[in-house]
């Protein structure tokens, strides 16, 4: 259960940071389908293992009525909020509010310039 | 223009040794290592992933040394040592690294997994006690979708005692 915590809060540090889904529409007489502009991990980088934190993980266990047995899911609850606290993380550091994933340098200087 | 059988494309041969064994492997030229392991030799346990040299998950030690197999043409493996994740552990046990990432939880799907294994074997048999940072940067080319690597870390740190063990009460 600790490697999924480990594994969606790392998942949502890609996401926070990293990972911008970008997309691009063929050209009419292709398909004019809309696909990704970088359809490689060299372009969609993902973070390594020099990019992951210590994680301190804490689990509260309190059984879900509704499961079977108590059971409850644990697998992408902790992804979301991650999100936003890297968010958070850069208002409270620079003062300036980034309000779209990824949060990335350029959009940070661009924020502050403003 | 004709197509050739696939059969009679297979107009080269080397002899290596694969996971200690002298192996001979007739294959396409244009074959790289990855393809030959798993298409002509049957060895799978080495993953295809995005055969760009990006993700890692095709890593082997050739000569001792981790490369990526995606990358690595057959040909140039004339007469050298290839190890794979299926030459790791000896007379039918796990080596101490499958012990711990069995243990410990270091793989979820696991498709990353052969290749972090082979890889921590040739940091553990350059530097028998690696430190966190020195694992870490070991594992960089290995990208894991599933567990966040720090239980990755715990599990090589784990294996590093458990060879200490092995090799104490050898001695």
């Amino acid at each position: 259960m600790r490697g999924q915590v480990e594994g969606s809060v790392y998942m949502g540090l890609g996401e926070a940071l990293m990972e911008e889904q970008e997309f691009r529409r063929l050209p009419k007489k292709l398909s004019h389908a809309l696909v990704h502009k970088f359809p490689s991990i060299l372009e969609y980088k993902s973070p390594t293992s020099l990019d992951m934190p210590e994680v301190t993980t804490e689990l509260i266990e309190a059984p879900d009525p509704r499961g079977p047995f108590g059971a409850k899911e644990v697998g992408q609850g902790p992804l979301l909020p991650i999100m936003p606290a890297v968010a958070n993380a850069v208002y409270d550091a620079v003062g300036v509010r980034i309000d779209e994933i990824p949060v990335t340098p350029e959009k940070i200087m661009k924020a502050l310039a403003e | 223009m004709t197509t050739l059988p696939i059969e009679s494309q297979k107009t080269s041969q080397i002899r290596f040794t694969l996971n200690g064994e002298e192996t001979d492997v007739c294959f396409a030229p244009y074959k790289t290592l990855l393809e030959v392991l798993r298409e002509d030799l049957g060895h799978t346990g080495t993953k295809h992933g995005c055969e760009l040299g990006e993700c890692g998950a095709c890593a082997v030690l050739l000569d001792g040394k981790p490369v990526l197999s995606c990358l690595v043409l057959a040909v140039d493996c004339s007469g050298r040592q290839v190890l794979t994740v299926e030459g790791l552990g000896e007379d039918g046990n796990l080596h101490p690294l499958q012990d711990a990432f069995a243990d410990l939880g270091a793989a979820q799907c696991g498709y990353c997994t052969p290749a972090i294994l082979v890889t921590a074997k040739a940091l553990l048999d350059q530097n028998p006690h690696p430190s966190r940072d020195q694992i870490r940067e070991a594992i960089s080319g290995n990208l894991c979708r599933c567990t966040g690597y720090l239980q990755i870390f715990e599990a090589v740190e784990a294996a590093v005692l458990k060879i200490a063990a092995q090799k104490s009460t050898v001695t």
